[in-house]
């Protein structure tokens, strides 16, 4: 395979994952139905701001780290009123709190909270844990929500012929078919974006971001190993 | 398991049968240096089975494979060896005569090197005693260095032409991993997994207890019946007993001693 013309080797844990790593919070902690109208909304409204000089896709978080300060205070007057608003702040304080230049840091600078900081410790390995195994339901949720979200601001479009899958068959039915489906649409479009912007590219305009050698670097310094038979 | 009774029997039937295969061997007159390397190869396959079972310690994936891996090098030179004795075996001995001449070279070197005179003594002894050794099967002037493979085939295509695919696939390549210390055999005896999930399960490096495998020495006795097997074909010759039917015999006659005695001690 290696030898196919612009064939890329590719890691979703080690390049995407922190950037969807939000995303697996919400469906970790809140209803599925709700953690989904959080994390789209959230994407419409703070990518709407830009009007036709769209950003980076925003659902990958590690984008909103290109943004200028004036920019995300734009984002943030456009979203802090919203009614997701304070759902989306309550499940990631504890990512908030214990990752340095969190790329959606800017969102809690009015927002009060209280975290134990082993408690935020363990929240956090959970969200990593279910995005590790890229096949478990928590995952599958992640990865068709973002391309989900993709549809929902007009970057995917798909042509006549393509049969789109019927995505919430993942949260109805996740063992039928049409999950399988969905889920294996949703891992290939993601594999897609990461090599799409895993660096610079004048042409395209696209910037790579740091924000995952960032995360993992970090969160090795969190804990110690853990090893046992 | 009486282990001790094992490695005793063990050792004196291979020593024995050693024995008796080579005496039955009619060692052509005109053909005695071919003769030689495969009654080298005869004995160095048993030491290594008498070797491996001598030490117990040993009978686990850290230790066996090496012993292992070298049995069944072993056997694949010694059949594709077989299949044109006289050239081969030539082949073989050249091979070695200039390993150890380049050996030699590198000696000198080191000698003019080297910072001190006890140094310099130390290593012209070194030379002096291997350049003794190649002059007295050929003048080491006659000696070709071949810097490549002793055969002109790998070990792949040579098992291929002597019939034994089976065990180069499956047994040579594994214990391969073991002595050249691949990821397959270090990932599994030299490392374990750290769960910490925000460290993405990365593997870290552990002193791992293998556990015991008699396994080990079973493949042992098994390579050393092949040898015999091989000699018996090629020569047309018969042993009175092969090693894996001493094997079988032992363990009959002494599980059965051993579930006889547990009989015993329970009416006690």
């Amino acid at each position: 395979m290696k030898q196919i013309a612009n064939m890329q080797e590719i890691s979703f844990t080690d390049e995407l994952l922190p950037s969807l790593i939000w995303m697996a919070a919400l469906y970790l902690r809140c209803d599925g139905r709700r953690a989904t109208k959080v994390i789209v909304e959230f994407i419409k409204d703070a990518e709407s701001v830009f009007g036709e000089k769209r950003p980076q896709p925003l659902h990958e978080i590690g984008n909103f780290s290109l943004l200028s300060s004036e920019q995300k205070q734009i984002i943030y007057d456009a979203v802090k009123d919203k009614k997701y608003f304070e759902t989306l702040l309550d499940n990631l304080e504890h990512q908030y709190h214990l990752l340095k230049d969190y790329p959606l840091s800017f969102l809690f600078e009015e927002h009060i909270y209280a975290v134990d900081k082993i408690e935020a410790l363990e929240m956090l390995s959970e969200d990593v844990k279910n995005l590790l195994d890229r096949h478990s339901s928590i995952a599958t949720k992640v990865q068709v929500t973002a391309v989900y979200t993709t549809l929902e601001t007009g970057r995917l479009k798909i042509c006549h012929p393509v049969k789109l899958p019927d995505f919430n068959a993942i949260f109805t039915e996740p063992d039928s078919d049409e999950a399988k489906h969905a889920a294996a649409f949703a891992r290939a479009n993601m594999n897609g974006s990461i090599g799409m912007f895993r660096q610079d590219n004048d042409e395209l305009n696209i910037k790579a971001h740091s924000w995952a050698k960032y995360f993992w670097a970090q969160t090795f310094k969190l804990s110690d190993c853990i090893s046992e038979y | 398991m009486n282990i001790e009774k094992f490695i005793t029997e063990y050792e004196n039937y291979l020593i024995d049968s050693f024995h008796e295969l080579w005496q039955k061997i009619k060692v052509e007159p005109d053909k005695l240096g071919a003769y030689s390397v495969i009654g080298g190869l005869l004995s160095r396959q048993v030491t290594l089975s008498l070797e491996l079972a001598r030490s117990p310690n040993n009978w686990n994936g850290h230790s066996a494979p090496l012993f292992l891996r070298a049995m069944t090098d072993l056997y694949i030179t010694l059949s594709w060896i077989l299949l044109d004795l006289e050239e081969r075996a030539k082949l073989y001995v050249s091979h070695g005569l200039g390993e150890e001449k380049l050996l030699v070279e590198l000696y000198k070197l080191g000698i003019e090197e080297a910072p001190d005179k006890h140094t310099k003594e130390q290593m012209q002894q070194i030379v002096d005693i291997k350049s003794s050794w190649i002059n007295s099967q050929k003048m080491d002037w006659a000696v070709e260095v071949n810097l490549g493979s002793w055969s002109p085939l790998d070990y792949r295509k040579m098992s291929q032409e002597a019939d034994c695919e089976d065990l180069y696939k499956f047994a040579y390549k594994p214990f391969s991993q073991n002595s050249h210390n691949m990821w397959p055999h270090v990932s599994v005896y030299n490392s374990k997994s750290c769960t910490n999930p925000l460290h993405r399960y990365h593997i870290i490096p552990e002193l791992i207890e293998a556990p015991f495998e008699p396994d080990f020495m079973y493949r042992s006795c098994k390579y050393v019946n092949k040898t015999f097997s091989l000699f018996s074909s090629t020569f047309n010759i018969e042993l009175s007993k092969m090693p894996l039917d001493w094997w079988d015999e032992y363990w009959q006659e002494n599980i059965d001693k051993s579930e006889k005695d547990d009989v015993t001690d329970k009416d006690s």
